[in-house]
């Protein structure tokens, strides 16, 4: 039984931990444990057995699975201790973490923690769809560990509420596996996701797409029977005279997904209520000292890869806390302006290279990018589901006006 | 007679609906709306034989776990994705299996193999 | 059908809701054979799974009478509008008193919470007074509450609309407790006692056969003596069963509940409620972690299984909820569901609890809400009303008044869980995140009687939590698979036919090959 302090204790094990994990080791932590409450490690990449994952990271096309492996066997190679089957019960503000597993209750008090807990599913109830309570109504994550881990469908005629990324690669695994996709439902005049997914997962199937559609109806009252489906208004509002009928036995959710964020709340940890998730500074770290977050559980990303990245800062910055070395002052705030809707990190030192990742509000065409006076990039187009990323060199930071303590992000259209 | 067929190429978020007009003969006589060279590769390519990774699952006997993901190690006609679905509902597999193994090898005459996604230890 | 009888019983209760089951549990006492028929797949199944649910007295039960005002003559005493001599009120007395004891027997989680009827206008404030005087009048636990001003409101609840102007407060009035608890626990401690349980058991149909009765059932018939119809809101058509000659019918209201994240349970400490007015109720209360609004108006329905959920109700009851509770926010929302309430319609006010007309050993136990309250004394009036019709009752020895709860891990200490995880290592595996539920629990709720999806809620809480068994789901499922040995496509959310799985990997490409080889 090893008595020495933990350095660095991560929560939870997917592509944000276990980056978190070994670079952290990579940075000179002695111990670090990596805690994760499912069966195996990997978070949600084992269910995600499609493709898309690690173009960046490394520079391949890989499957969920695949890329986990990679991670995986670094945690493995890189002697960092593991808890499988593992809860964390309470986070507090002092660092002090008490974990559940069969063993028993243990409370620790790691030089720092890495909270990456990744993100859950807006669920039917929250958004108040009307009906009775079939069964056959599931999250399109519940859904998808359903047909890609345990081996059975939720249904054979399926209706999909929400047409992000999630909701569309369901709609094609379930159309390979037999079922019949009626439709994909999107609220808004767009697609959701990646332009790729609207291709290789409803275009290539025919799969029926009704944007500026809702549901308005889910009926059945012990099974799912159908649901009513009708366009909406500009203010987002059913109009009841399109009101149509689809028969189908399963309703999918893939209506938003909330940064997991209770351990962060019980700490005492701030959130942003735009993002859901902690505010956190270029080190990846929130306002308590010691805690850092990193992936999902900060801000909902669009590619794994950039969590990973996240983790990777997290968890080299919760090495550096642990081994004492003091942290730096942030000197400027980030704020989201125009067309912007967040910003992360919310606050830099101002003084090294840092790299900012932000999500627009509306798509638009021939913006201009800026970050306060200094720096300026050209997009032709922007969309709300694909996350924009910028750096902010040591030479642009030299530009920024002594005592400035704001930066406006902005994203106009360029006149 | 040109028929007209519309890509919507998927290189980057512009997304341009790049038109393809072919003649009776299925000869390519235009292609329109483009904004790279990439892109118009992009566009012919698909037009003349869209080709897919397919990732799917296989049922797992003699282990713990009831499946294991699988992809094809390179992509194959979109025309053949369902059969290929069909086949491997039929294969069954057991542990133990390191990623990458074969287990399927060029699935249907398609030059691509099944290959394991995962490790199955047990 | 001739077939054999599967049972042979002194007593059928059929329904499993909250009266059946305290039927239940008072009949068990006895050396009686007795049988609770649930046509569910669960208990509560019924009215039960939607009320409201608090046990409580004084204020809430002045507010009710105060209701019937309107219909009085000017100048008519307020203490007209009490009724003692209805079984209604004799019960809720009753009843409320014996509450605190045997929900500690039956070891049911609950909690006394403040009562603030609050007034911020001239009429409400008349009709706060018109509570207030009435319960004055009636003295003893009518009386027992203070009218308290502004200051003092918002001192005991700061989160409520800084414009009220006065208020009435009872420390001791409200019992928070969660209903299908009481239900469920009433019907363990039946079966301890030798109760027999049937569940997705539907009665269809009721007959002679000499000195007995037989009752047909969706799975097969149970000879019996008596009859007690707990059946609620299919009280009448079990009661045409029985014969003809019924003469009351039942009218159903029906009424949507939300519920809030546990992040919301500062919002208020107790129940925060406008003061009564007919045909609706405003409250906002803190229900165990949770927040629970019921605001709205009690809509006719012809059927007592409509619990479908209207969403402009729910807008609505939000919009009444925010003139309790201004920062009540809708993003903070994560359940919302409808109960029914059943009425009888020749004689609104009380339950009717009599022999069917033409069969003097089938006593119909039409209970109207509130059900839980009079539950216990109801359960002791009606052994009686057996006894006088010639049902031997005699009382057992070894009655075991006690019961155990399903261990509440989330509520215990780290000592205490270190200690259940060294006996039992599936208390150490946690399913449920967001409420805390550990395998161990699961496999109890189970080996209880559990055996679907809706169960295991109601009895642990496994996926009552924020993200509604996203986590959890599929583990309980295959939990309940596993425990019950059958395939996971069987295990079902409540009902025969509430099925949650349909199809297994590759059965529907492995069925379009053999169809079309």
């Amino acid at each position: 039984m090893n008595s020495n302090p933990i350095d660095v204790l991560v929560i939870g094990s997917g592509p944000a931990g276990m980056a978190a994990a070994i670079q952290a080791k990579e940075s000179g932590s002695k111990r670090v444990l990596l805690v994760e409450r499912a069966e195996e490690l990997g978070g949600l990449l084992s269910q995600c057995i499609h493709n898309g994952f690690g173009l960046i990271y490394f520079n391949e096309d890989m499957t969920g699975p695949e890329y986990g492996q990679r991670f995986v066997e670094k945690v493995m190679d890189s002697k960092i201790e593991v808890l499988l089957e593992t809860m964390v019960l309470r986070l507090a503000a002092d660092r002090k973490v008490t974990l559940c597993n069969k063993y028993g209750i243990k409370t620790l008090a790691p030089e720092s923690i890495v909270l990456a807990m990744g993100c859950r599913e807006r669920t039917r109830e929250s958004i108040v769809i009307p009906g009775y309570r079939p069964a056959g109504i599931f999250t399109a994550g519940t859904a998808q560990r359903w047909v890609n881990i345990e081996g059975y469908l939720p249904g054979r005629e399926i209706v999909i509420l929400g047409s992000g990324d999630v909701g569309m690669i369901m709609a094609r695994r379930l159309t390979l596996e037999g079922a019949e996709v009626k439709a994909v439902v999107e609220i808004l005049p767009y697609i959701g996701g990646l332009i790729r997914n609207e291709v290789q997962c409803l275009y290539d199937f025919n799969i029926p797409v009704l944007v500026e559609h809702t549901v308005v109806n889910i009926h059945g009252i012990q099974r799912v029977n159908g649901v009513t489906v009708a366009r909406v208004d500009q203010n987002r509002n059913p109009v009841p005279e399109t009101e149509k009928f689809i028969e189908c036995d399963t309703l999918l959710l893939s209506v938003g997904l909330i940064p997991e964020n209770e351990l962060s709340y019980m700490a005492g940890v701030i959130l942003n209520p735009v993002t859901g998730g902690p505010m956190v500074n270029e080190r990846m770290e929130t306002n308590v000292p010691g805690i850092f977050a990193a992936g999902n559980c900060v801000h909902v990303n669009d590619l794994v890869d950039y969590v990973s990245v996240e983790g990777e800062k997290a968890g080299q910055n919760a090495a550096e806390h642990a081994s004492g070395k003091a942290s730096p002052k942030m000197g400027i705030k980030l704020e989201a302006g125009e067309n912007v809707r967040y910003v992360i990190p919310q606050t830099i030192t101002g003084q090294r290279e840092v790299a900012i990742r932000l999500r627009v509000k509306e798509p638009e065409k021939d913006v201009i990018l800026k970050v306060g006076e200094f720096m300026t990039k050209r997009l032709k187009v922007v969309k709300p589901s694909e996350m924009l990323h910028l750096v902010l060199s040591e030479r642009h930071l030299k530009g920024i006006k002594k005592g400035t303590a704001q930066l406006v992000v902005s994203c106009r259209k360029e006149d | 007679m040109k028929n007209v067929s519309e890509i919507i190429c998927i290189i980057c978020p512009l997304a341009c609906r790049v038109s393809v007009a072919v003649d009776d003969e299925g000869r390519i006589v235009e292609i329109a709306n483009f904004q790279c060279k990439k892109g118009k590769e992009y566009a012919v390519a698909e037009y003349r034989t869209p080709l897919r990774v397919l990732t799917t699952t296989v049922i797992v006997e003699k282990s713990r776990h009831a499946l294991l993901p699988v992809r094809t190690n390179r992509a194959i006609p979109r025309k053949e994705l369902f059969d290929c679905m069909d086949h491997l509902a039929t294969i069954r597999v057991k542990p133990p299996l390191k990623v990458g193994e074969v287990i399927v090898k060029n699935i249907l005459n398609t030059g691509s193999d099944i290959i394991t996604t995962h490790e199955l230890f047990d | 059908m001739t077939d054999q009888p599967i049972l042979e019983a002194e007593v059928v209760i059929i329904g499993g809701g909250v009266t059946g089951t305290a039927l239940a549990r008072e009949l068990s006492r006895y050396q009686l054979e007795t049988v609770l028929l649930e046509k569910g797949g669960e208990l509560c199944a019924g009215q039960t799974k939607g009320s409201l649910g608090n046990i409580y007295t004084g204020l809430n039960l002045v507010g009710s009478m105060i209701l019937k005002s309107v219909l009085l003559p000017l100048g008519t005493p307020l203490t007209e509008l009490y009724h003692p001599h209805t079984l209604h009120t004799k019960w809720c007395e009753e009843g409320f008193k014996e509450w605190e004891s045997v929900l500690n027997e039956l070891d049911i989680k609950h909690r006394y919470v403040p009562l603030t009827i609050i007034a911020k206008d001239e009429n409400q404030i008349k009709n706060l007074e018109k509570i207030r005087d009435l319960g004055r009048q009636l003295g003893g636990m009518y009386a027992d509450f203070e009218q308290i001003d502004r200051e003092e409101i918002l001192s005991r609840e700061p989160n409520v609309n800084p414009e009220v102007m006065t208020a009435l407060f009872a420390s001791k009035h409200v019992i928070d407790i969660f209903p299908p608890e009481v239900a469920i626990a009433l019907a363990e401690n039946a079966v301890e006692n030798g109760c027999k349980v049937l569940l997705n058991t539907e009665v269809v149909g009721i007959s002679q056969s000499g000195p007995h009765q037989i009752v047909q059932t969706s799975r097969g018939s149970i000879k019996t003596n008596f009859i007690l119809n707990a059946a609620c809101g299919w009280g009448d058509k079990i009661c045409d069963m029985a014969g003809e000659g019924r003469n009351w019918g039942l009218q159903y209201r029906k009424t949507v509940m939300i519920i809030l994240d546990t992040r919301c349970k500062g919002l208020v400490n107790g129940m925060v409620r406008w003061p009564n007015v007919p045909g609706r109720l405003d409250l906002v209360q803190r229900r165990e972690d949770n927040i629970l609004i019921e605001c709205g108006t009690y809509d006719p329905t012809d059927r007592p299984d409509d619990t479908y959920t209207i969403r402009e109700d729910v807008i609505k009851s939000m919009e009444m909820a925010k003139t309790i509770v201004p920062t009540i926010s809708e993003k903070d929302i994560i359940n919302t569901f409808t109960g029914v309430r059943v009425f009888n319609t020749r004689d609104v006010e009380d339950h009717i609890v009599e022999f069917h007309p033409s069969n003097k050993k089938f006593l119909n136990v039409i209970i109207r809400l509130p059900g839980i309250i009079g539950a216990l004394p109801m359960a002791r009036h009606v052994a009686e009303t057996l006894k006088k019709a010639g049902c031997r009752l005699a009382k057992k020895d070894d009655f075991r008044p006690f019961r155990r709860a399903i261990p509440r891990f989330r509520d215990l200490s780290d000592e205490m869980r270190n200690r259940m995880i060294g006996d039992d290592p599936q208390y150490g595996h946690v399913v449920c995140r967001c409420e805390t539920v550990t395998e161990g629990q699961i496999v109890e709720a189970i080996r209880r009687g559990g055996s679907t999806e809706e169960g295991i809620r109601m009895r642990t809480r496994a996926g009552m939590g924020r993200c509604k068994g996203g986590f959890c789901g599929p583990r309980v499922v295959k939990i309940l698979a596993r425990e019950l040995n059958i395939p996971v496509t069987e295990v079902k959310k409540r009902s025969l036919d509430s099925q949650l799985l349909l199809c297994k990997s590759k059965e529907l490409l492995l069925r379009d090959e053999k169809g079309s080889a």
